[in-house]
């Protein structure tokens, strides 16, 4: 715990916004008034005077990230830093249910899994992200019907994090059990948060399972004003991003199909997601993402025992279908992640000036060698 | 009968200068009196107002202060006499009619009395009428005390009609609030029939009103208001006007002076009394000007005292030109006597230093320290919290326009979101400007701030001139059924006016409307609703022309608000309560700023002070946790 003049808030402020490092994961809001998720920025409505240790400073991931810590709060053991983390299995799989396959963007796993999650009382409250009018924001559920509101994806960045923060600790939340599904910078945040002396002072005790989200990048709220020039926000339906060598960006709409230059839609990614090193949210129970290149199905990744026991539960229920991952998109998916590592690095060396100065990423120093190709 | 015109001819009664001010009127006959609410000049038209039934007087309160001086000229015009009272602020909105209104000339007598805020205590400027007066070529009369003021009243009515112009009256803070015994003369039995014949043009007239002046000059000095008091030849002459005069007395006295400094007492100060002024001047060879704000009789006393050929060698003309009086701030007794000790070389403490430290560190003990603020339960900390988090939200260095009004307090002891905020109407008029530098790059967005009385005092203008001009901006109109700030008069927008008669409202809305600009409505303490609709209303991208927001809750310092009963019960559960931890950091009381909370130290925690609460619940919807609670008195809330 850190104690200085400034405020927690201020420091936030130099270290982190100004910075240009905040990913708008959302931790260090729904804490307070002072910071207020808006359009894709934290806003700063007031001063702040809390000198003491804060929450914000805390629990953001890039005010430092020590991954060993974090890996040791989230999965119980010290950061192993391979190139889609540690896990038990890779697997692809699929939903049984049309319905959610309509409208899931790939496979539905994320959907079933968290339904089922509620279902068997693992969780009580899902946090989920959810898009409305173009906007996404952390929401929470606690219905089947409340999650698949919440399927698919749209791209941008969310403050889902806040969402989380924002569940009442008193009003019966004591017995809460809650699961949050994120990107990875979210579920990076989620880990820092149980890692943190001040974590009996947020939810993460009640933090009951994590779903990661495969990410390469995600998209700043700028793309929100390149996007209207295609479609109203309401009219939008889904987006994607096909894989390499398709360079696009599908956007399909109520009139149908629009395509955008990829390299177009890329100059909206924050500077914040190209300083990240993490594709495949490997802090998370499981991870899923898009199989690439079988069409419909989910890659998953369990990485802990209660990961692994509600995929279990999903099979034995007939909820989702398994398929296995073929040696070659393990490979590919390695490599696609071991570059983003190596992306994230060189980024921030170049931010920092220093390639001994990796800002708020704590590795070991033979894994920053490592990733550095040095 | 009641009021003023209760006092019986010869009777000595204890009266406000303003009050005295308006018994003059009274006495002299005076039948029309019309201004805008502005302090330190408002009681003379509340007093006239108070009485107007009985006298059958017309007493108005203007749309501003330019249509006042011309609804009191009309009167004039009529052959009625009329008066119009302003504050200093109120005469540069007069201006551009009565630096025509000098030449056209009057018939009924006409009173224009302007009361300077010296300091300013009231005002966002400080500035010296009296040299409107001399500009004008128009008669000044500067009284000193109650007495005066209410024979210099009178006597103003009179000139007018003699020299066919208005007469200006300067009184100041201290003259028009001040309370003194003052003798009461009678009031007329008969009043004028109005009957227009037609006026003069003011073109050409200039030669006319110059060649006015010598005789207006003869006229004043035969006055009994220029007066001089002391020894046939004093070591130090003073020359004072207005509360100059009881200070230096004042000044004299404790300094026992009396038998070594002479005051020449000046109540006529435009013409000069030159007559006056080079029959005493030759008593002594220094003379020390005492005169409120500017050095404006010291000028023209220098000038005088030159033609003279009085003004050589050794003898001087000192006050604030010399550096012995300042022109900033108000004149007081001390200001006075600090001339004195300096000029004559006296040895003199006014207080004994360790006393005074003693004394002021006692008082400090029994002050708090806080900030000048809105009143508990007032609408425009729920507008103007509203519009710091629209523009703070927002995120690109957005700011408001000032204007003047209780609101205007957001610029240094608020919210701070002003930026700007210097006279009636200025805020929307630099909105209109900043609205169109979108082509040098300006991206900032722009709030403008009025009340709902400078609405349509100034405002109007202004915002007709943004929508035809497609100026991007918002405005945001805090009506609040009064004109507040100077003691929730009536404005043309609500049902009454000021002898408390029906009158029809101008609605806001419909102006706004008429205009052709989009209008939406909002209770300012709902701020669920207030700061989303004011982020997007600054947040449309690319719009053209104006967007208006009315926040529309009544003043909570209005009689029927006052005395009704709370909206809710209002607490807080300190066990749910953050006090300064992460979380909060006492946001309600140093945030949010409500008189009605207070922080108790005991606890480390906020508590609703019962003393204060409006029971207007609004803090209840900032508390980050929800420790503020609120309860409704009525169920109907």
């Amino acid at each position: 715990m850190v104690t200085t003049a400034a405020s927690g808030l201020q420091q936030l402020q130099d270290r982190v916004l100004k910075a240009g490092l905040c990913s708008y994961c959302g931790a260090c809001s729904g804490l307070c008034p002072y910071l207020v998720p808006l359009q894709g920025r934290m806003a700063t409505p007031d001063a702040c005077n809390v000198t003491a240790s804060t929450r914000c400073i805390n629990f953001c991931p890039r005010t430092g990230l020590d991954m060993d810590e974090a890996s040791q709060a989230a999965l119980g053991v010290a950061y192993s830093g391979k190139p889609i983390g540690d896990y038990q299995q890779i697997f692809i799989a699929r939903s049984n249910d049309p319905k959610v396959l309509k409208r899931a963007q790939y496979g539905g796993a994320v959907s079933v899994l968290t339904g089922l999650a509620l279902r068997l009382g693992v969780i009580n409250k899902a946090v989920l992200t959810r898009t409305v009018n173009g906007v996404p924001r952390g929401v929470v559920a606690s219905s089947w019907e409340e999650v698949l509101e919440c399927g698919s994806s749209n791209y941008l960045v969310s403050p889902t994090v806040a969402a989380f923060n924002r569940i009442p600790a008193s009003n019966g939340a004591a017995d809460a059990r809650i699961g949050v599904v994120g990107t990875p910078c979210q579920i990076q945040a989620l880990s820092k948060m149980r890692a943190s002396p001040l974590a009996g002072r947020s939810n993460a005790p009640r933090l009951a399972l994590t779903i990661g989200l495969f990410c390469t990048w995600a998209l700043g709220h700028s793309f929100r004003t390149m996007l209207a020039k295609v479609a109203p926000p309401e009219q939008v339906k889904r987006t994607d991003v096909p894989p390499p060598p398709a360079r696009i960006f599908v956007v399909q709409t109520d009139q149908g199909k629009v395509e955008l230059p990829l390299d177009e839609v890329r100059q909206h990614i924050p500077l914040a997601c190209q300083l990240c090193a993490d594709m495949t949210a490997e802090l998370a129970d499981i991870s899923v993402g898009a199989a690439e290149g079988i069409e419909g199905w989910n890659t998953l990744v369990v990485r802990t025992k209660r990961g692994a026991e509600l995929v279990q539960a999903a099979f034995d229920q007939g909820l989702l279908k398994r398929g296995e991952l073929p040696n070659e998109s393990l490979e590919h998916l390695k490599g696609a992640s071991l570059g983003k590592r190596r992306r994230a690095v060189t980024n921030i060396a170049a931010k920092s000036g220093s390639q001994d100065n990796l800002l708020y990423l704590r590795l070991r120093p033979e894994l920053t060698r490592r990733w550095q190709g040095s | 009968m009641s009021g003023i015109a209760s006092y019986p001819a010869g009777s000595t009664q204890l009266l406000l200068g303003n009050q005295a001010i308006a018994r003059g009127a009274l006495e002299a006959g005076v039948q029309v009196a019309s201004s805008y609410p502005g302090t330190p000049s408002t009681e003379i038209i509340e007093t006239l107002a108070e009485v107007a039934k009985e006298r059958n007087l017309y007493v108005e309160w203007s749309t501003n202060e330019m249509v006042a001086i011309e609804v009191a000229t009309a009167a004039s015009f009529a052959g009625l006499r009329a008066i119009n009272p302003l504050k200093h602020e109120g005469m540069n909105v007069a201006m551009d009619f009565l630096a025509h209104l000098n030449l056209t000339g009057v018939k009924g007598g006409l009173v224009v009395v302007v009361c300077d805020d010296p300091q300013p205590w009231s005002s966002t400027s400080e500035n010296d009428s009296r040299l409107i007066a001399k500009w004008l070529h128009v008669p000044l009369l500067e009284p000193a005390t109650g007495q005066e003021a209410l024979e210099m009243t009178k006597y103003a009515f009179e000139l007018s009609e003699k020299i066919g112009n208005f007469v200006m009256l300067r009184s100041c803070t201290r003259i028009s609030h001040g309370t003194s015994n003052v003798v009461v003369g009678e009031l007329p039995t008969t009043q004028r029939t109005a009957k227009f014949e037609g006026t003069d043009a003011p073109h050409g007239r200039h030669a006319v009103i110059l060649s006015m002046e010598p005789k207006i000059q003869a006229m004043l000095e035969e006055t009994p208001f220029n007066q001089y008091q002391g020894p046939e030849h004093p070591e130090l002459l003073i020359v004072a006007s207005g509360t100059g005069r009881p200070y230096s007395v004042e000044a004299v006295e404790m300094l026992g002076l009396k038998d070594s400094v002479g005051i020449l007492h000046l109540g006529t100060t435009w013409p000069m009394p030159k007559k006056v002024i080079e029959k005493h001047l030759p008593r002594t060879n220094r003379v020390l000007v005492v005169e409120e704000v500017d050095p404006y009789i010291e000028s023209n006393l220098r000038d005088i005292a030159t033609d003279i050929g009085w003004l050589a060698g050794e003898r001087a003309v000192l006050g604030k030109r010399s550096g012995h009086l300042e022109s900033v701030g108000e004149l007081t007794p001390d200001r006075v006597i600090g001339a004195l000790v300096s000029i004559l070389d006296l040895e003199y403490q006014s207080t004994d230093k360790e006393y005074r430290q003693q004394a002021q560190a006692y008082a400090q003990k029994l002050v708090s320290d806080r900030n000048t603020v809105w009143c508990a339960g007032c609408p425009h900390r729920g507008s103007l919290w509203a519009v710091k988090q629209a523009l703070k939200l927002d995120g690109r260095d957005g700011f408001a326009t000032g204007d003047i009004g209780c609101y205007a307090m957001d610029r240094r002891s608020g919210y701070g979101s002003a930026k700007t905020g210097s006279v009636m109407g200025a805020g929307i008029g630099h909105a209109s400007g900043f609205g169109r530098l979108g082509q040098f790059g300006f991206k900032q967005p722009v709030i403008a701030l009025s009340g709902d009385s400078t609405f349509f005092h100034a405002v109007v203008p202004g915002l007709i001139n943004a929508k035809h001009n497609k100026a991007n901006i918002t405005l945001l109109v805090m009506d609040n059924d009064a004109t507040a700030m100077t003691g929730d008069q009536p404005h043309p927008g609500v049902s009454h006016d000021a002898m408390e008669q029906e009158a029809y409202p101008v609605s806001i809305e419909g102006i706004c409307k008429g205009i052709g600009v989009p209008v939406q409505v909002f209770d300012p303490f709902d701020l669920d609703k207030t700061v989303p609709a004011l982020l997007e209303s600054v947040q449309t991208e690319g719009q053209e022309g104006p967007r208006v927001i009315i926040m529309k809750r009544p003043c909570v310092l209005l009689p029927d608000q006052r005395n009704k009963e709370h909206d809710y019960k209002v607490w807080i559960d300190q066990s749910q309560c953050l006090g300064e931890s992460c979380g909060c950091g006492q946001y309600c009381v140093r945030v949010f700023k409500c008189p009605g909370l207070m922080w108790d130290r005991a606890a480390g925690k906020a508590k609703i002070d019962d003393a204060s609460c409006y029971g207007c619940g609004l803090c209840a919807q900032i508390c980050p946790v929800s420790a503020i609670k609120k309860e409704p008195i009525h169920a109907a809330v």
